[in-house]
């Protein structure tokens, strides 16, 4: 390393001036000669048998060139669902176009190719369908009971089923001197990206060739799923990522329009383009949370956890993406939170419900877990009569006792859990806010203080991939697998190799995105980008120096030790070397590198809150929010606390407004804007966060994930607060989302 | 997202457009557009022609009339927002017009297009309503006057005959202190409910945002006021005699409670203020 010190500094994002300006190229920016538009025909009820589809006037309109039907798609492989979950899985892959039967409203049904959007969408209202409809069920628990049966003869709706047990678990029970109850429900969630879902597709018949462009989060998983759907080489598709205006999860896997899209430009020969519309995006891209969790926990009477007993139904809706499972079995790993319970049992099943289907959004169950631990926490302090902070301190696992293997069977690399929730609560004046919560009290106001400590694992997939070039005069190029949709890698991985090979910043070009020209890698999710991806960074940087030096000393027969690589150049043998005059492939020398980890990486954090109840309104305000996080070695604070604040502006809107609603037949009630309550900023509560840096020993930089904490913190912290508020009314729990309404209910029937 | 087919034409006067309009049976007025163009583009609406009268001049004005204050039908709520006179004669408009959506919606958005499109949950209708305002409106047979009281019908729907275009709205004068009080859950969503208060010559009149299928008086209050019950007596009679939807951002119950929660503060507002003198509007 050198001494210029790049990393840990508050480097302004390079990518900003380009997306702020209009001059970022997303996906609908694209255009291909010839291209041709394609739209999507969708159920308009939940649930019904498909009957005749006629497509003769939608293909006779102006302008159409193909209409494809279920029928089209009969002979292409489905969406593999086996997942690296863990979870037994039983239920049928998200269909590309419905066959026989559509199992929600706003499933693909068909799709029409016209030369301009306008003409496949005006072509689309003709494509005409024959519904015979069925009853619908969006209640999990309806469906449990099988009221209505959505595949075949599984008749109590499961799609999947996870369980994980250690412990005695029931001698805790029976031992316990208290039993928590708490049965809680976290609604839906649409994770909204401000792009909406879409791809361009183009296909080289000659070269056999396909070529797609996708909004998503990496280029990668979206290529193995085509070579998979479509029987194709990996090798004979090239996928690109665009800029991408958001994602949160919800980009993780390709859409089944994607492959539609695929197909069309499969049978055409030319260039087709989807692009959703937010209704569609409302309508039909995957959701987030909807989790319910009936849980008991064994208290000792010193206020000890003894043992966990829960059993979450994840609400999956009418078919499974190969990640659906992944948030209901995150949370189930994680239901412990950060506590030291050495018994537990919990089981999770995802149920099929006439909606559309889940799969991770920002946290993917890392947020329900916290939810699950923490209130469990405030109601074991209620029920003992205990301080939620003591209750807390009594049972998190400290630092002394990592690594710590959990009763579900995940182990907690490191972490510092007591110390960050005193300093949570030291930035909060825990002591003087309960003394202003008694005089609030009596001079009748609702006044609640909360906390919340949390888990965040990151680096899941355990491997990345990348590759470091330096070109003559010192131009650096680095690809990585791992691709930034916001997550500012341009700036950070730059400031990383920066250091390691000790050029400015400036010099060095990231490149990803694309299958052409990165090394096959993995992708990014689940805050792992800085793990996984910036550890695979550095080893490629120091083996391109290894490399470096060793063709060095062949060539001077100056020994490597006393060679060294100084600000881009290698010293000890004469005049500077210039990296690139070694490499016999003219031009570059590179070099390239794969980073595994034995395990997820934990981050972890503590949030703490007051806030006031407006008796005649039930208008919740946040009077303070401040966090305590360890993420680790932070690589830069502006990109890092960006992190924290987006994702606690969208716990917060999951704390108070955010909840995707369905009628009883399983219409979407919240299908756009004006009525999904996403917040903006001037309803941002304003938070006051500073990172604790306890470097992680699982990778090389000492990172931990960043990206989730906001999101898996903020729902905890602002229950706990408001639980507390209206304590004094009676109310023991609270699901959110917090709205007037709610609230106002809660201080009016006392 | 992309509407049906429609023909566009630019109208250079009212007269114009009035002829354009009653050539075409399914033609509609294209004013400030941010009503109209969304339900199009959700195809809820389909136009067979957009007369847009969006350049007309002469629609774009604040004024003293005999006894009133006028205001052109295309004044924007950034103008009604801004404007001295308006400020002055009708500071309840000015103060709605304040806290209307955002600053691009306040830049676009104009009082004539928010009568004609005749949400309930529009906040200029039920403050009209509230200073007793009347609308003129032109057509191929002549020109009328519409009070706000009968001007609208139902959701969505208004006195307005195929061809009429709403040319100016007529607040009288004299009006004193005001309060204005809406309740949303995010800063640029609709009112959930709202209440525009305002002491007129005739008594202190009270309207409803978003409380029925049309903007509503609140009879009830204003009786129990001229009968000299106490502001906080009359407020808890707000929601009599309403019907406000039940959605997904709050039930009929609460909305009724809301109502009555602001006008006891849109009413405190009006007394907190001297006669003749704006009221306090946060």
């Amino acid at each position: 390393m050198t001494a210029v010190g790049w990393t840990g500094q508050p480097v302004r994002r390079v990518e900003d001036a380009e997306l702020l300006t209009g001059a970022g190229r997303y996906l609908d920016d694209i255009r291909l000669p010839g291209m041709l538009h394609l739209a999507v025909v969708r159920s308009p009820v939940a649930h019904a048998l498909l009957g005749g589809i006629d497509t003769a006037a939608a293909a006779a309109s102006p302008g159409v060139r193909l209409v494809l039907t279920g029928a089209d798609v009969a002979g292409l492989s489905r969406l593999p669902v086996a997942s690296d979950s863990g979870a037994q899985v039983f239920g049928p892959a998200v269909p590309i176009l419905a066959s026989e039967r559509v199992r929600f409203a706003g499933e693909p049904v068909a799709v029409v190719v016209a030369e301009s959007r306008a003409a496949a969408v005006d072509a689309a209202e003709l494509v005409d369908v024959e519904y015979q409809e069925l009853p619908a069920v969006t209640d999990p628990a309806a469906a449990l009971a099988g009221q209505v049966v959505l595949h075949g003869d599984a008749t109590d709706n499961v799609m999947f089923r996870w369980h994980q047990a250690s412990g005695d678990v029931d001698a805790a029970f029976a031992s316990a001197a208290a039993i928590v109850r708490a049965d809680l429900e976290l609604p839906r969630l649409a994770a909204a990206p401000l792009e909406p879902r879409g791809c361009l597709a183009a296909y080289d018949a000659a070269g056999d060739y396909l070529t797609v462009h996708a909004s998503a989060q990496d280029p990668h998983r979206p290529r193995r799923q085509l070579a998979a759907v479509f029987g194709r080489t990996p090798e004979s598709i090239r996928v690109i990522v665009p800029n991408v205006g958001g994602s949160f999860g919800s980009k993780s896997m390709l859409a089944p329009e994607a492959f539609a899209t695929v197909l069309a430009a499969l049978r055409l020969g030319r260039p087709v383009k989807w692009v959703e519309t937010r209704s569609e995006n409302f309508l039909a891209a995957y959701q987030g949370r909807g989790l319910r969790a009936d849980c008991e926990l064994a208290v000792a009477a010193d206020g000890r956890f003894l043992a966990l007993c829960a059993r979450l139904t994840s609400d999956v809706g009418a078919y499974l993406y190969p990640v659906s499972p992944v948030p209901a079995v995150h949370a189930g790993t994680l239901a412990t939170g950060c506590y030291d319970i050495p018994a537990a049992s919990v089981e999770v099943t995802g149920v099929a419900t006439n909606k559309v289907p889940t799969g991770p959004y920002r946290g993917a169950g890392r947020p329900e877990g916290a939810f699950i631990a923490e209130r469990l926490a405030d109601l074991t302090a209620a029920e003992l009569g205990l301080d939620r902070a003591e209750i807390r301190r009594r049972n998190l696992i400290g630092p002394d006792a990592m690594p710590y293997r959990t009763a579900v069977g995940t182990t907690i690399d490191s972490g510092d859990f007591p110390r960050l929730l005193d300093r949570a609560l030291e930035l909060l004046d825990y002591d003087a806010a309960l003394a202003e919560q008694r005089q609030a009290r009596d001079r009748g106001e609702i006044y609640g203080v909360g906390m919340s400590v949390f888990l965040e694992p990151g680096g899941m997939g355990l491997w990345e991939s990348a590759a470091v070039s330096v070109r003559p005069g010192g131009q650096v190029v680095a690809a990585v697998g791992s691709t930034a949709h916001g997550q500012g890698h341009q700036t950070a991985f730059a400031q990383l190799l920066a250091d390691e090979l000790g050029v400015p910043p400036a010099a060095i070009e990231i490149r990803a995105g694309d299958t052409a020209t990165v090394p096959v890698g993995l992708g990014t999710f689940g805050s792992r980008s800085a793990i996984t991806g910036g550890s695979a960074l550095i080893l490629a940087a120091r083996e391109l120096k290894a490399t470096a030096i060793k063709l060095a000393s062949e060539r001077s027969g100056v020994p490597p030790a006393e060679l060294a690589w100084r600000q881009g150049k290698i010293h000890g043998a004469g005049p500077p070397i210039d990296p690139p005059e070694l490499s016999v492939t003219a031009g570059e020398l590179s070099a390239s590198a794969v980073f595994r980890l034995e395990q997820p990486v934990y981050s972890s954090g503590a949030y703490a809150a007051i806030v006031s109840i407006d008796a005649s309104t039930g208008v919740l305000r946040v009077d303070r929010l401040v966090a305590a996080h360890d993420a680790g070695k932070v690589l830069n604070p502006l990109i890092a606390e960006g992190q924290v604040t987006g994702g606690t502006l969208q716990g917060f809107g999951e704390a108070v407004s955010e909840q995707v609603s369905y009628d009883a037949d399983g219409q979407l009630l919240t299908g756009s804007f004006l009525s999904y309550g996403i917040l903006s900023a001037t309803e941002a509560p304003v938070l006051q966060s500073e990172f604790v840096e306890v470097p992680s020993p699982l990778n090389p930089l000492g990172v931990r994930g960043v990206g989730e904490t906001g999101a898996t913190g903020v729902p905890a912290v602002i229950a706990s607060a408001v639980t507390d508020a209206l304590s004094p009314l009676g109310v023991r729990h609270l699901d959110p989302p917090y709205t007037p309404e709610v609230l106002h209910a809660a201080v009016a029937v006392t | 997202m992309i509407p049906a087919e429609f023909g566009y034409r630019r109208a250079a006067s009212v007269a114009e457009a009035i002829g354009m309009l009653t050539q075409d049976e399914d033609a509609r007025l294209l004013a400030g557009g941010h009503s109209l163009i969304p339900l199009m583009k959700l195809r809820l609406a389909v136009p067979s022609l957009l007369v847009d009268i969006g350049k007309v001049a002469e629609l774009r004005y604040v004024s003293e009339g005999p006894g009133y204050l006028a205001i052109g039908a295309l004044t924007r709520h950034h103008t009604l927002a801004t404007n001295p006179l308006v400020r002055e004669q009708a500071g309840l408009l000015a103060a709605v017009a304040t806290e209307i959506g955002d600053p691009q919606v306040r830049h676009r958005g104009t009082i004539g297009g928010s009568l004609a499109h005749g949400d309930p949950a529009s906040d200029l209708p039920a403050a009209l309503l509230a200073l007793d305002a009347s609308y003129l409106v032109s057509s191929p047979a002549g020109n009328r006057v519409i009070s706000a009281g009968v001007f609208h019908l139902g959701f969505l729907q208004t006195a307005l005959q195929h061809g009429e275009v709403i040319t100016e709205i007529r607040v009288p004068s004299g009006t004193g202190s005001y309060g204005f009080r809406k309740f949303r859950a995010r800063s640029m969503d609709w009112a959930m409910a709202g209440v525009a208060a305002a002491r007129t010559p005739s008594g202190i009149r009270v309207a409803l945002v978003n409380m029925g299928a049309v903007p509503l008086r609140a009879a009830a209050v204003e009786a129990a006021l001229s009968a000299g019950r106490p502001a906080a007596e009359a407020a808890a009679l707000a929601a009599v005699d309403t019907a406000p939807p039940a959605d997904t951002s709050a039930s009929a119950g609460f909305r009724r409670h809301l109502a009555r929660v602001l006008t006891g503060q849109a009413l405190a507002d009006v007394d907190a203020a001297a006669p003749g003198r704006a009221g306090s509007v946060e």
